[in-house]
């Protein structure tokens, strides 16, 4: 025979099995970072996004080999060098012993009059011809005579030398045994790219550990260590150590947990039964966002089970209002307004978020509302269903009534603490938008990359140039133009060195131009037949270079398919990218990053950029613009959680059929949340987004408290039991933050105590203010 | 009788094989030698005539100069004719100085350059462990006149380098001989009248 009781726990284990083969097989975890920035970006913005995204900084990994002796180092690195370069996981790796390859030379060598900025009409004409014979000759006799027989017979007015003279970067490290090494001479010194964005993440792990298993082959037993650095591993290991804490403080907080309600129910499957709504809530609130958006965020996830855990509570406040002998359905019944309300409440505030332009907050709102509903209709339904009475035994209430105070001291004592918490808050700053507060990372980590990039001369990760434009073509050709005024930048001092993408690969029309500029073959011979009178080369030595530049008039131009596959094609289509529409696939444009190296001087490069007086021409600093967005995603973040604050006065006005009456509910929660953030700004601790997501869950529990001390207040003889359902409950959601505010990570650290301080004030503001109409 | 003839018989045939088997090494000159050799030189100066063959070029160059060395690592070459320049080589570094200016290289930047620099300072200098680590070498002759070859190991010296000799009367270098891969050939020889101290 059916009986509710039995058809609902079916139902829910046909439900948890289909959720649990779902997350098993199809659940789709999303780590791009990207959902959480805001869809109508400007192009800067996009941009910004996009490199931070997989940009070349974002795949550049930085490797440093110490504490063996430097012969051992070079070997270990030309060892690893070799494993990396044939790993699927790396574009390129290098450690100084070719800067450029057989092919990247070929390549240079073949297309040199089109790469060449020497070459114009006069270049080839009889002065300049005679003088780079001379200079060949001396050049043969001098002692680097062995180097210049190389190109002497197909390139006298060494263009190739000249053209690999500007790409290779000027700025490299010293070098052992043909190797690169830091400074100071012990430790070794590699560079590799990634093959994917440093965004993803499971990718950067890949990599890593074929970086990790090459550098264990080449040390062998050497007492050698390794040190790494680049975006991606920083993300990974970020990852680890906020996957370590997360694990180490919820099982804490689960045990002390565990320990509360046991101690209060004195029953095991009671306890367990308290922890179904909460879990089957995070379940199905997974469920619908993994439906509705196709993914769900690694962020979503870890701030939704944060605001879910106000949803433990729910049991407790129906459970812990027993009256001895009462069934759960008919204790139920009697505070099943109250605690519908408190869920509804709860539900209402996140369902603003849904309508925000941030994927990742959308995301978030909806896993909130589907979880609370889905936990307090859990609570609601099915647990009157599944806990007999005798199974609660709860232990009788102390008989203090609950502490009444008088109406204008309670007042008083408010609004002193406002006037304490405003005096300590009053001229610190209120927002923090940096993003590297956000930072899980320790010091040491953040010290050791900008060590190995200085050692590496490898591009500022926190400044660009960028330059944009309707074609390829375009961007190229305004590339070509800012050459002068960067090199004047380094000849100042405000930068060490920059890579532009048209040294690599001119723009058509500059090609064309030189093309046009290399003479016709009989007036070339005539010319070299000139210049050559009267020294001492032998007749047709020169043969070859009539041949070079006869086939360079007639050569295609280079482009990037003719450079695939050669560390200058990658480099090229990395720099020069196509501009992706604010909808994510149009592409309405082309624009090409500027890495800067060694930065001293922002501000000369910043004005440098905007005297050029087009919006062609953009610098970004990656820090300002990262705070922006980040200031952009709390103002909606506040603007929706305010929306959301709305919607709550509304549900609470509507069930209580009183709008004074809901004021009079609200205001303390609300004083209680200013009091947390002021208490936060006061201790030196300026808000981030992290602080608004706990707050938005302060405010959750704290309309929870509201209404059930206004019921109690109402109803006098259920005050005790008010008193043991408040300390139930607040006492779980502090052992349950409590324990993250010992975390050594900020990020879960910030959560934990603001959470813990707004119960706190919650609790005394709530107390201390609400009155009903008979005792008002 | 017999038997004290077949004693001398014995003892003649032995001496005789061990005079026979002593001889070379009595009269070699050995690596082990020159380095001792070499390495009592504190410091020598000397001029120099040096002849270049190139094959695109319809006479040989001839430049001459003078060519310094200080234990334990400073090495000058300065070239007087027909251009002027000055290769000063002190530790690490390569100092390039002619009219078109003055360039410095990191010679452990550039192992073919390195390996190039090692093949004569380190041969003045009697340093045995910096010749091994970039050539294999060969010595023939005695001390009165010797023959050191070097083969090149160095992948990027040997690219371009197929051998160098290195002629020598006592602790003086008399003539160096580079021969390259290509075909051409620098010969360098020092003047009569100048000699170590």
């Amino acid at each position: 025979m059916t009986t509710p009781r039995s058809w609902t726990m079916a139902g829910w284990l046909v439900l948890m099995v289909a959720a649990g083969s779902w997350f098993a097989t199809a659940l789709k975890i999303d780590s791009d970072f990207a959902a959480f920035l805001p869809g109508g970006q400007s192009q800067t913005q996009r941009i910004f996004s996009r490199e931070m995204r997989d940009g070349v900084t974002s795949r550049l990994l930085l490797i440093e080999l110490a504490n063996d002796a430097p012969e051992k180092l070079a070997a270990m690195s030309k060892g690893m060098a070799r494993t990396l370069s044939e790993s699927p996981e790396f574009r390129y790796v290098a450690n100084g012993e070719n800067a450029f390859g057989a092919a990247e030379l070929a390549l240079i060598e073949r297309y040199r009059y089109q790469l060449s900025d020497r070459v114009d009409a006069a270049h080839f004409e009889v002065p300049q011809l005679r003088a780079a014979l001379e200079e060949r000759l001396e050049g043969l006799s001098g002692g680097g005579g062995v180097l210049e027989k190389r190109w002497l017979a197909n390139d006298p007015t060494g263009e190739t030398l000249h053209v690999l003279s500007r790409i290779a970067p000027p700025m490299q490290p010293k070098r052992f045994d043909g190797v690169w090494f830091a400074r100071d001479a012990n430790a070794a010194l590699l560079i590799a790219q990634t093959q994917s964005p440093g965004w993803d993440f499971e990718g950067q792990k890949r990599a890593i550990a074929a970086v990790e298993r090459a550098f264990a082959a080449a040390r062998q037993d050497g007492g050698a260590r390794m040190r790494y650095s680049s975006p991606g591993a920083m993300s990974v290991a970020s990852r680890a150590l906020i996957a370590a804490d997360v694990t180490r403080l919820s099982i804490a907080s689960i045990v002390l947990i565990l320990g509360i309600l046991l101690w209060v129910y004195r029953s095991v499957p009671v306890v367990l039964l308290c922890f179904l709504p909460a879990v089957t809530g995070l379940a199905v609130g997974i469920l619908a966002v993994s439906a509705w958006f196709g993914t769900v965020h690694g962020i979503t996830l870890g701030f939704g089970a944060t605001l879910l855990g106000e949803a433990v509570d729910y049991p407790s406040f129906l459970l812990t209002q027993l009256r001895s002998g009462e069934s759960v359905r008919a204790a139920r019944t009697r505070v099943g307004p109250t605690l519908r309300m408190a869920i509804l409440t709860t539900a209402c505030g996140s369902v603003a978020l849904l309508f925000a332009d941030f994927p990742g907050l959308a995301q978030l709102g909806m896993l909130t509302m589907v979880g609370i509903l889905t936990a307090g209709a859990m609570t609601y339904w099915v647990l009157p269903l599944w806990i007999p009475a005798a199974m609660v035994r709860v232990p009788a209430p102390t008989k203090t009534p609950m502490h009444v105070t008088h109406a204008k001291s309670g007042w008083r004592v408010a609004a002193a603490l406002v006037l304490v918490v405003a005096g300590f808050s009053w001229n610190r700053p209120w927002f923090d938008d940096d993003v590297a507060s956000l930072n899980p990372l320790p010091a040491a980590l953040k010290d050791q990359d900008r060590e190995l990039r200085n050692a590496l001369g490898a591009p500022d990760v926190r400044y660009l140039l960028v330059v944009s434009g309707p074609t390829r073509e375009d961007v190229l050709h305004r590339t070509e133009e800012m050459r002068p005024d960067l090199q004047s930048l380094v000849a100042g001092g405000s930068i060490r060195g920059f890579d532009l993408v048209s040294d690599l690969l001119p723009s058509e029309s500059t090609q064309a131009m030189r093309q046009a500029a290399l003479p016709p073959g009989p007036r070339l011979r005539a010319n070299l037949d000139e210049a050559q009178a009267g020294l001492p080369f032998r007749p047709h030595t020169f043969d070859p270079f009539l041949a070079d530049v006869e086939t360079a008039r007639n050569a295609p131009p280079l482009s990037l398919p003719s450079m695939a596959g050669t560390a200058l094609g990658f480099k090229a289509e990395s720099l020069l990218r196509s501009d992706v529409g604010a909808d994510g696939t149009r592409s309405d444009g082309w624009y090409t990053v500027i890495p800067l190296r060694g930065v001293t001087d922002p501000a000369a490069v910043a004005h440098v950029a905007t005297a050029m007086g087009d919006a062609q021409v953009r610098w970004i600093d990656l820090r300002a613009e990262s705070s922006a967005m980040m200031t952009t995603f709390r103002q909606r973040a506040l603007l929706y959680s305010g929306l959301g604050a709305l919607l709550i006065f509304g549900v609470l006005a509507q069930g209580l059929h009183s709008v004074p009456q809901a004021v009079r509910l609200m205001l303390p929660v609300l004083l209680a949340i200013a009091l947390t953030a002021g208490t936060l700004v006061a201790v030196g601790s300026p808000l981030t987004v992290l602080h608004l997501v706990a707050l938005l869950l302060v405010l959750g529990v704290g309309i929870n408290y509201a209404l059930f001390i206004a019921r109690a207040a109402a109803a006098r003889d259920d005050a005790s039991r008010t008193l043991r359902t408040l300390a139930v409950v607040s006492g779980t959601t502090l052992c349950a933050f409590g324990m993250l505010a010992w975390s050594r990570i900020a990020v879960l650290q910030v959560i934990g105590l603001t959470v813990c301080i707004g119960v706190a004030f919650s609790l005394s503001c709530c107390a201390l203010l609400i009155r009903t109409r008979d005792t008002a | 009788m017999s038997n004290n003839d077949e004693l001398t018989w014995s003892c003649r045939l032995s001496l005789a094989l061990a005079l026979i088997a002593m001889t070379p090494t009595a009269g070699a000159f050995d690596m082990a030698e020159l380095m001792t050799l070499m390495a009592r030189v504190q410091t020598s100066s000397v001029a120099f005539e040096e002849t270049k063959r190139v094959a695109a070029l319809t006479a040989p160059i001839v430049r001459r100069g003078t060519l310094r060395y200080d234990r334990p690592d400073h090495l000058e070459m300065r070239v007087e004719t027909p251009y002027f320049e000055r290769m000063d080589i002190n530790g690490n570094t390569l100092t390039i100085e002619s009219k078109r200016g003055i360039r410095q290289v990191d010679l452990a930047s550039t192992p073919g350059l390195a390996a190039w620099v090692a093949a004569i300072r380190a041969t003045l200098a009697g340093d045995r462990p910096t010749l091994a680590r970039h050539f294999a070498f060969e010595v023939r002759g005695q001390a009165a006149r010797w023959t050191l070859s070097l083969l090149p190991t160095d992948p990027g010296l040997a690219q371009v380098i197929s051998r160098i000799a290195i002629d020598g009367i006592e602790a003086q270098i008399s003539r160096i001989e580079v021969d390259e891969r290509m075909g051409d050939s620098t010969v360098l020889v020092v003047q009569s009248g100048t000699r170590a101290k």
